[in-house]
């Protein structure tokens, strides 16, 4: 084993005896491991941003690029000085329109494609099932029941006025959707617990491999 | 020259000093002190006259002063000398040369009042005959007087003869009063001389041969200068008119004197149409009674003889009291009832022309009467002893004894003394009695009728000295002693009460044998006194004179100043006939304003004062002019008491003092000051307690509740450790072991299936050595299963020499790509296959980091050069071989692989390139635990195909494996059994963790319903 890949192998190694040993309790050698982990993804992400963003994408095009490169560069170099100024509680006026930009083209990217690309095609997909033959009419009005008492569970404004409750019917759809909400969490929580047992196998696994290339 | 006492040391001094000459105190206090004031709930106290004389404003002491510089003698007083014989009767002074009637006359003797307060009117007094001193301090009388001064002045003898009576005596005119019955007669005489009557009266016993008065002439009264004096007291003033030459004690009937003649027929004198101006008084005649004959004689004051504090009222002229009245009926028939006080030679002082009503009742004709102890005399009704006078006149000739025929009467007299004009009055002689009138018995007042038919058994020595005197009456009489049966029975007005008989031990000497009809005490005195001055006793001294001492006690004069004001004169001598049916009543309505200040004062203890409420006003202080007209109960019932029953008395407020005053709303009267009230909000305790309840609600409203900590699970740590340990057996033996035991995941046959729709599109729909897009957003601490699913197909790509370029929209997972290379390698090395060689630059490259979440993505799908720029330190990527004029756009790529773990990611390079990426598939794989999320997405076509967690990776390697691989996988191979059975455990865990905690719920439910049943 290369010298890299035996500090590495070992750090690894250790990291995860640390992280394992929450198994115990929180401990110094987890937080250790939590702090490390943490310093070094914030100095891993701080350093490709820089690199990536403020010097490929923002220094570079006004120094080295082409004239109309450094014309489009001002703006968001204006821009990106501006939004600097959050950090002053007397300037922080100055990056109001920045982060209304910036907010307002998110979430105007955000809407669009969650209609264009979730809603509207789920809601073709599920349509389209009815024309399927009885198995796809099942599938369909299956589907269809699901997200209507699904949507139907977290309606919470319509309530009687003396009890406060709902009607009976909406309760009844409400418990259907608690029960589509409720297989569909577990299948969540499956995928969940599937992912954290791999990532468990991978690490105990990694751990053998180490030691297996220790001891070899 | 009268002394001034001073008030300070109580030593005298000479008049004309202003200090006292031994202590320095002013002597005339020129500057006007006021009273206290009384505050509300006090009564007036009893104040001397000489205390009050500084009370008066200046203006009236000047003029008080002024009025008496001619005639410095004070309001005249009413003194009954003891031991004085009756003054010659003087004339009476002119009219002219009488001082002016004043009101301010009233005030003139307060500056000599005395210590003992004569409560009897000076008008009164006058009739005594009583001569007004000059201002002179009041000097203390030696002896009380028993009779009143009015009479026993008439028997005084002249010690001041040579005063000159005071023009002005407190209303009265110095004129004798007349009762008209004859025009032109001499004014009554001044009111300090006897009066006429009275002096005629004392003609027969000492100057039997005194001309009879006319009978239009009255005695005039003291001070009476102005010619008010009623005629019928100018008569008897003339029958025993004052001599002030004349030693005391002697009866002087002079000629000069005018006696009425109502009066002289009492005596014998001249018939009334025998005028008789000058005439000296008719000498008392054998009919007419000691008294009377004792009242014939002069009547003038001795100098210094006290005055009286009371200043005289102005009795209006005509208006002859009932008792003078009944006077001409007794004078003939009892003399021995005359009061040894009264001095003959004093002249009755001339009344005015506002003569009581009782006093005017001597000129009518009054109704024949019993004795009448009345409590009041009736307005307007002459007593009947008076009346009885009228009657009996002309009946009883005979006892008319005086020498002059009795003046001719006015058809007004009354019966008994019209009686006295018939007969002829014989000459009167200083031994005779007073003349005496025979008086019908039925008219005359029992006391006068008594005393006339008794005359010759009167039990007084001094009365049995005195001349004989016809008893009979000519016409029946009243009691003598009416007044004091009348105060005996109600008590007097104080004015009056000096008429009366003084207590007992005050009683004179003799005391007239007990009688239906018996005398007054006053003419009883006047009795002793006629006796005693019979006997040339000595007069008594100017010292020894004591005003008329009353019952009642001393009022406090109204707040004026009496220094200085001249006498009260008494008012001209009217001509006009005494009105008729004016009796004790009319007397005691026509009292005089200054008289009706008078308020004695209260002896009993004053009620203290009401304390002041919180917030009342300040006690009143009221003038002292004020307080003095307050009238006090003890003068209007003649008692001390302040106490009484019928009525409460007011203790407080302007009417402080007064009996029975209505009662007012119980809050009229209040005056309070308003309540201050503060600023704060009142509550109650009952607000209170809802305030703070209504707090406290709201302070548990904000209040978080405390949260029953979670029961502690004692097994809870142990089983964590177990659990552990377990899966890390699993995990571990069969990765120790190598095992392969567990089978590897079927493969779907459903073509539809996610992972077969990304397996062929992977096939079919990229070509070999195809750029295909790779993005890698998934976290390295989800390497292990994401690498796990990654590498197969990483492998297919490799194997397929496809260009790879790898891009992530996370910073730390930029160099991800980079390990799927590196397994892929050996994945191959494993199976004994040629690895190809990926060069980066030219079988793959990796365009770094792509910023701007969802934007950022569909900024790269729409301009991927644009999007992830220059590399800095690789350069221009786009134009390397391996993108060079290959992308314009995302759909450029043979294929776009998504790697992520988190679905939002999944679903946001779905959603933005969609609509970008035309035939271009969009492949994913994802974890486990996206999975669910992103299948949706699979399953609308949206994604060409998924692969899903380590199973994902398992079905891969699986369909991927060619023919001849060995190496089943690192899935397989490494992972899938531990994988298996941690899954299982899992499983089991989870299961049996469900039943155990289902069973211990419905343990615990039982356990609470156990508890609510118990």
């Amino acid at each position: 084993m290369e010298g890299n890949e035996l500090i590495i192998g070992l750090l690894s190694f250790l990291f995860t005896v640390l992280v394992l040993s929450y198994i115990i309790g929180d401990s110094p050698a987890f937080r250790l491991a939590v702090h490390a982990f943490v310093g070094v993804a914030a100095g891993y992400v701080a350093a490709t941003v820089f690199r990536q963003v403020v010097v490929d994408k923002l220094l570079m095009p006004l120094f080295v690029g082409s004239p109309l490169d450094r014309a489009l560069m001002v703006f968001p170099l204006m821009m990106s000085i501006l939004l600097l100024a959050k950090m002053s509680p007397r300037l922080e006026w100055l990056g109001r329109p920045v982060v209304a930009f910036l907010v307002g083209v998110g979430t105007a990217t955000a809407v669009a494609g969650a209609v264009l690309g979730t809603l509207f095609p789920q809601i073709e997909a599920s349509s389209a099932m009815f024309g399927q033959g009885l198995g796809g009419i099942a599938s369909g009005a299956f589907i269809l029941l699901g997200t209507i008492t699904t949507i139907a569970y977290f309606q919470f404004t319509v309530r009687k006025a003396n009890s406060g409750q709902r009607g009976k019917i909406m309760a009844f759809l409400a418990l259907l959707g608690q029960v589509f909400i409720a297989i569909a969490l577990g299948a969540i929580f499956a995928g969940v617990l599937a992912a954290a047992l791999t990532a468990f196998v991978d690490r105990i696994q990694s751990i053998v491999l180490f030691l297996d290339s220790l001891i070899q | 020259m009268a002394d001034i006492k001073c008030p300070s040391c109580g030593k005298t001094n000479p008049e004309e000093l202003e200090i006292c000459q031994f202590c320095g105190t002013l002597l005339k206090q020129t500057r006007t002190e006021p009273l206290a004031p009384i505050l509300p709930g006090q009564f007036p106290e009893k104040k001397a006259t000489s205390e009050l004389e500084r009370t008066l404003p200046g203006w009236l002491r000047d003029v008080r002063s002024a009025a008496n510089e001619p005639n410095t003698s004070p309001i005249p007083q009413v003194k009954v000398p003891q031991k004085s014989p009756p003054p010659a009767p003087t004339p009476p002074p002119p009219q002219s040369s009488k001082a002016p009637q004043s009101p301010l006359d009233l005030l003139a003797g307060l500056s000599q009042a005395a210590e003992e307060d004569d409560e009897i009117p000076d008008w009164l007094k006058s009739l005594q005959g009583e001569t007004p001193a000059p201002v002179a301090p009041a000097a203390p009388q030696a002896e009380p007087q028993e009779t009143p001064d009015w009479l026993a002045d008439l028997q005084e003898e002249p010690a001041e003869k040579e005063q000159a009576p005071q023009p002005e005596d407190w209303g009265f005119s110095s004129e004798p009063t007349t009762f008209n019955f004859d025009e032109g007669e001499e004014p009554a005489q001044s009111f300090g001389d006897t009066p006429d009557w009275l002096a005629a009266l004392d003609m027969p016993e000492s100057a039997p041969q005194q001309p009879q008065p006319s009978a239009e002439e009255f005695p005039t009264l003291p001070g009476a200068d102005s010619g008010d004096t009623p005629d019928w007291l100018a008569s008897l003033g003339s029958i025993g008119t004052a001599q002030p030459e004349n030693a005391p004690g002697e009866i002087v009937h002079p000629e000069s004197i005018e006696t009425p003649d109502w009066l002289s027929s009492l005596s014998g004198f001249e018939s009334p149409s025998q005028p008789q101006p000058e005439s000296a008084p008719p000498a008392p005649g054998g009919d007419l009674p000691d008294w009377l004959a004792d009242l014939q004689g002069p009547g003038q004051t001795p100098p210094d003889t006290p005055v009286v504090e009371t200043p005289a009222a102005e009795i209006p002229s005509g208006d002859i009291p009932d008792w003078m009245s009944g006077l001409q009926e007794s004078a003939p028939s009892a003399p021995e009832s005359v009061p040894s006080s009264i001095s003959s030679d004093s002249p009755l002082p001339p009344l005015s022309s506002d003569l009581p009503d009782w006093m005017s009742g001597l000129q009518e004709t009054l109704p024949t009467e019993t004795e009448t102890p009345a409590a009041e005399i009736p307005s307007g009704d002459i007593p009947d002893w008076m009346s009885g006078l009228q009657e009996s006149a002309p009946s009883a000739p005979e006892s008319v004894s005086s020498d002059s025929p009795l003046p001719p009467l006015s058809s007004d007299l009354p019966d008994w003394m019209s009686g006295l004009q018939e007969p002829a009055p014989t000459e009167i002689t200083a031994d005779e009695p007073a003349p005496t009138l025979e008086i019908p018995s039925g008219d005359l007042p029992d006391w006068l009728a008594s005393a006339m038919g008794e005359q010759p058994a009167s039990p007084a020595a001094p009365v049995a000295e005195t001349p004989s005197r016809p008893t009979s009456k000519p016409f029946p009489t009243g009691a003598l002693d009416e007044f004091r049966i009348l105060a005996e029975s109600e008590p007097l007005p104080d004015f009056l009460s000096g008429l009366v008989p003084e207590t007992e031990e005050k009683k004179p000497e003799f005391e007239p044998e007990a009688q239906p009809g018996e005398l007054p005490d006053w003419l009883a005195g006047m009795a002793a006194g006629a006796a005693a001055s019979i006997e040339a006793e000595p007069i008594l001294s100017a010292e020894s004179e004591q005003p008329i001492e009353t019952e009642t006690e001393t009022f406090i004069f109204p707040e004026s100043e009496a220094e200085g004001l001249p006498p009260a004169s008494v008012p001209a001598e009217s001509k006009t006939p005494v009105p008729e049916n004016e009796g004790i009543d009319s007397l005691l309505l026509d009292v005089p304003d200054w008289l009706a200040g008078f308020t004695p004062s209260v002896e009993a203890e004053q009620p203290e004062p009401a304390a002041p409420e919180e917030g009342d006003l300040r006690p009143v202080e009221l003038p002292s002019w004020v307080q003095a007209m307050r009238p006090v109960e003890s003068m209007l019932t003649g008692t001390d008491s302040v106490d009484v029953g019928d009525g409460e008395i007011e203790q407080q407020g302007p009417l402080a003092g007064f009996r029975s005053v209505l009662p007012v709303a119980a809050d009229a009267l209040e005056i309070r000051k308003p309540r201050p009230y503060a600023l704060k909000l009142q509550v109650g305790e009952a607000q209170r307690a809802q305030a703070a309840l209504l707090e406290k609600l709201l302070a548990a409203e904000t209040e978080s509740k405390a949260v029953a900590p979670p029961e502690k699970v004692s097994l809870l740590r142990p089983l964590r450790w177990i659990l552990f340990a377990i899966l890390t057996l699993a995990v571990l033996l069969p990765t120790i072991l190598g095992s392969r035991v567990l089978p590897a995941p079927g493969l779907s046959t459903d073509a539809n299936a996610p992972f077969n729709k990304f397996y062929d599109a992977l096939t079919n729909a990229v070509p070999d050595g195809a750029l295909v897009l790779v993005v890698t957003d998934y976290q390295p601490g989800f390497a292990g299963e994401l690498e796990q699913a990654a590498v197969p197909v990483v492998a297919h790509l490799m194997r397929k020499n496809a260009q790879m370029v790898f891009l992530s929209t996370s910073p730390v997972s930029v160099e991800m790509g980079e390990r799927l290379l590196q397994k892929g390698r050996a994945f191959y090395a494993k199976n004994g296959r040629d690895v190809p060689t990926y060069r980066a630059g030219e079988q793959y490259l990796f365009l770094g980091y792509l910023p701007g979440g969802a934007a950022g993505v569909k900024a790269f799908a729409e301009q991927p050069q644009r999007a992830t720029g220059v590399d800095s330190l690789s350069g221009d990527l786009w134009q390397t071989d391996v993108l060079r004029d290959k992308i314009t756009d995302i759909s450029g790529f043979a294929a776009v692989i998504v790697i992520t773990d988190d679905p939002d990611n999944g679903r946001l390079w779905i959603e933005q390139t969609g609509t970008r990426l035309g035939n271009t598939p969009m492949l994913m794989v994802t974890s486990a635990q996206a999975g669910p999320m992103i299948q949706p997405y699979a399953a609308s076509g949206q994604l060409s195909g998924l692969v899903s967690g380590l199973e994902g990776g398992a079905l891969y390697e699986k369909r991927d494996a060619q023919p001849g691989d060995t190496y089943p996988g690192h899935v397989k191979a490494l992972y899938w059994d531990g994988f298996g059975v941690a899954v299982i455990i899992s499983l089991l865990a989870i299961f049996f963790g469900a039943i155990w905690s289902m069973v211990e719920r419905l343990r615990a439910r039982k356990d609470e319903i156990e508890q609510d049943e118990a």
